[in-house]
């Protein structure tokens, strides 16, 4: 791997939940702030922003629209807050069989991703546990920077061996090297 | 080496010495060369007109018309083009904010001057960037005796030469008599009369040409240069190859590929692909030493007196909930969806807002207030665009929530007479009898403990089921009916053998479904309801759309059992016909059915339905082919449907 991708590490999270939440009518202030007590939080997500407890992300991603991720041994205990949340605001849609999740760490995970995407990936643009549908490399996605450096992709399925192939791709290639800046610094969990 | 100057000698001053042997020729200019595939000679007149024409022998011209100052970066940062009458030339005085041009860039020749001009920009740069005093730095000294001047000639005289083949452009072949066309058309400024001409357009992107183009354009209008205004550079400011752009987008990696979730093991079985869209698809699986034609018809034959199993996790799948769900698909289908029973499906049709048929699929209700509709591979993105405008602009008073689900559901239909009796070996939780699970039934059941959904629909015209598994468990769900097929010979078959079968039962599919037909048009006219309204109901009856010479979607076989036709070809009543007008209608679709024994299709033809029995040719001049066909119904297989309710 060339010396611009050297911290770079990529990862396949099996066993995440993903669940889709759509307000009904008349119903988005409730679902707003149903979630904001589910995360613990003293204010309703802005639209992009994201936050976690126990085990499970959650993300506002569009209008009306939320987009969670649930992972960890107590799942099904998230799993079930969030149907509770939504029971009497918000339609449910099970998306875990339809998208596949990678995890890309390291210093220049930024900059292999912003090859794929017109996204502004930047710090003050995609804050840290912010997330954004978009698409990269051609593939329709879901782009969670869950700190700095570390960035969930939540991809279609069916794209998954071009999204991969892409990826690898990528990083074998090369960047410019003045990929040093602070911006591009972040916290690898190292080489796997 | 002869050099021709079109300046007079009183214009040029001291002469400069010339190298022995070379001649100067002043005040004149190149009126014409000779040459074909390469420069014989040229010939010289003095541009005042007196005085002789002279013939030069040469084999290669070389022309100078002074320098241009190389504003391009500055003008690719936003700096905008102004006309300098010293340097006949295109500056840019303001170049922005913290850019400062010096030198030929900003059109300064003299090296003293531009020496001059570097050492104040250095200066002020470094100020900008926070250095603190600065102090002069002496020049080296220079020759001052070269000082730039230019006399243009922007072009010679139209008395002395004709401006067809006057070049300004060398590239793309504009003259100046194109310029004086544009002029004339009222393309006179350079962005118009750049764009009537293409003068720039070619690789070198005006660096030969604008400025020449500019002075002509002027002259014209008898107006200064500066007043009729200037092009504006843009990037590249050097030719790029296509290919560099396109990067690593070559080949496969042009696009992304689409997979389904049993696609390696179409892969193992050593399926033939297709791409349909972005997803590669099982065109056939062929056996060794197998051709195209046989594997198809073996695949076919397979499904009409066993079964088969075909991969349709391409379809696009929306899920839909809430209670105004059903409301919601009433007005976007042309027949009814509210009133479909829980653990029903049935067959829909969308037309656009102008009437025209949209998309086709099915809807099933999983529950008074949940839906799953499945829709054409092709429309899947454009379907879910259309319901959140209907949604977003049109009802937004309706409570329903809906979203993709095409990747969350592997599916996969099983069809033929036996299909039954392999699923009821692997089906648990549901009784698939005929009594309990009819036709156009829904319902959830399970296949190796995996919920899967189950929907008694057939596209084949046999007995069928779509089975809808969740994706990561698809090729475990698929897996397990071949496995429980085994028995009963159960093929895997492709999207050839899909659409031999749905041409032998007359299902519209793509082909049809081209934006410029009705449902009427396809024999689905009986669907649209009158009781409620829709998207494209009304403009749907608008004349043009309904009555004479609408073309009609009929079936077509050849009068010659042997006969074959293809696929867009023109149906006319002669094989001489020749001519748009000739034509009556097309071929959509062209297929050798196994159950016929011969070439059927399908067609759209003109006042179609009432024509069944009339003879008229298949032609496509394109590959000279005529061939005698007999329209028909559109059902070739099983015209009462008793198969699929078996």
């Amino acid at each position: 791997m060339p010396e611009a991708f050297a911290e770079l590490t990529i990862r396949e999270r099996r066993d995440v939940a993903q669940l889709q939440l759509i307000a009904r009518n008349g119903k988005a202030p409730q679902l707003a702030a149903g979630i904001m007590t589910l995360l613990g939080r003293r204010s309703v997500l802005a639209p992009m922003e994201g936050d976690e407890t126990e085990g499970s992300f959650i993300c506002a991603t569009g209008p009306l629209e939320y987009w969670a991720l649930v992972e960890g041994p107590k799942a099904e205990d998230a799993i079930e807050r969030i149907r509770r949340v939504a029971d009497e605001c918000a339609s449910l849609f099970d998306q875990s069989h339809g998208r596949f999740v990678v995890r890309l760490s390291g210093a220049t995970a930024q900059a292999l991703l912003g090859k794929g995407t017109a996204l502004d990936l930047r710090q003050p643009y995609f804050p840290a546990r912010g997330g954004s549908h978009a698409t990269i490399a051609q593939v329709p996605a879901l782009v969670i920077r869950r700190e700095s450096g570390v960035y969930d992709v939540s991809a279609a399925r069916s794209y998954a061996r071009s999204f991969v192939a892409w990826l690898e791709e990528v990083a074998r290639g090369s960047l410019p090297a003045d990929l040093t800046s602070p911006e591009h610094v972040g916290h690898s969990s190292g080489r796997q | 080496m002869t050099v021709v100057d079109s300046r007079s000698a009183s214009q040029v001053g001291e002469p400069p010495c010339l190298p022995t042997g070379v001649v100067a020729i002043r005040g004149s200019a190149l009126m014409q060369t000779k040459g074909k595939l390469q420069v014989r000679s040229v010939t010289v007149a003095p541009l005042s007109g007196d005085g002789p024409r002279r013939e030069i022998d040469c084999d290669l011209v070389c022309v100078s018309g002074g320098y241009n100052p190389c504003i391009h970066l500055l003008s690719h940062l936003g700096g905008r083009p102004s006309w300098d009458e010293a340097i006949a030339s295109c500056v840019i005085k303001a170049p922005g904010e913290g850019v400062f041009a010096v030198g030929g860039a900003a059109g300064t020749f003299a090296l003293r001057d531009c020496l001059s001009e570097g050492a104040v920009a250095g200066q002020a740069a470094a100020r900008a960037c926070g250095a603190g005093e600065t102090r002069e730095t002496a020049l080296p000294t220079t020759d001052t005796s070269t000082a730039y001047r230019v006399t243009p000639l922007w072009r010679v005289p139209e008395r002395l030469s004709k401006p067809t083949t006057a070049f300004v452009d060398f590239q793309n072949d504009v003259t100046v008599s194109d310029l004086m066309l544009a002029a004339r058309e009222g393309f006179a400024r350079p962005e118009h009369a750049k764009r009537y001409t293409t003068l720039g357009m070619a690789t070198d992107q005006g660096k030969l040409s604008s400025v020449n183009a500019l002075g002509i354009l002027a002259d014209l209008h008898d107006a200064a240069v500066g007043a009729i205004g200037t092009t504006t550079f843009r990037p590249l400011y050097s030719p790029v190859a296509l290919g560099t752009l396109a990067g690593r987008r070559r080949g496969v990696a042009l696009r992304p590929t689409r997979l389904s979730a049993m696609h390696i093991w179409h892969e193992r079985s050593g399926a033939a692909f297709t791409q349909a869209g972005l997803w590669l698809r099982p065109y056939y699986y062929p056996r060794a030493g197998e051709s195209f034609a046989a594997a198809v018809a073996r695949e076919v034959r397979t499904v009409r007196t066993g079964v088969g199993i075909v991969d349709v996790s391409t379809l696009g799948k929306i899920e839909l909930k809430g209670p105004d769900a059903g409301a919601f698909l009433d007005r976007l289908y042309v027949n009814g969806i509210a009133g479909l029973p829980k653990g029903r499906a049935r067959y829909g049709v969308m037309l656009r807002e102008d009437g025209m048929v949209f998309d086709d699929g099915t809807v099933s209700r999983l529950a008074e207030d949940h839906f799953f509709m499945t829709v054409t591979t092709a429309k899947a993105s454009e379907v879910l665009e259309h319901m959140e405008f209907c949604h977003q602009v049109h009802w937004p008073e309706l409570d329903v929530q809906f979203c993709s689900v095409s990747e969350s559901w592997a599916a996969m239909a099983v069809a033929g007479p036996k299909s039954r009796d392999v699923l009821a070996r692997v089906v648990e939780g549901l009784d698939l009898s005929n009594n309990a699970f009819p036709r156009q039934a829904a319902a959830e059941g399970r296949i190796g403990g995996v919920s899967v959904r189950i929907l008694r629909i057939s596209f084949s015209g046999e007995l069928a089921y779509e089975i809808y598994a969740p994706a990561d468990y698809g090729l475990g769900v698929w897996q397990a009916i071949i496995e429980a097929g085994a028995a009963d010979g159960i093929t895997a078959y492709g999207t050839e053998a899909m659409a031999v079968m749905r041409t032998e039962k007359g299902h519209v599919a793509g082909a049809e479904l081209d934006g410029r037909t009705t449902a009427s048009d396809l024999g689905l006219g009986r669907m649209m309801s009158e009781k409620k309204d829709y998207i494209g109901r009304w403009l749907a009856g608008r004349e043009g759309l309904v009555g004479e010479g609408r073309h009609e979607l009929v079936g077509l076989k050849p009068v010659k059992h042997d006969g074959a036709f293809r696929a867009g070809a023109h149906l006319v009543e002669t094989p001489s016909a020749t001519g748009p007008k000739a034509s009556q209608g097309h071929v959509t679709t062209a297929v050798y059915s196994p159950e016929c024994g011969a070439w059927i299709g399908l067609a759209l033809l003109e006042n179609g339905r009432r024509r069944l029995g009339e003879r008229l040719y298949a032609v496509s001049p394109l590959h000279g082919e005529e061939t005698e066909i007999e329209v028909t119904e559109p059902v070739f297989v099983d015209a009462p449907g008793e198969r699929t309710r078996a």
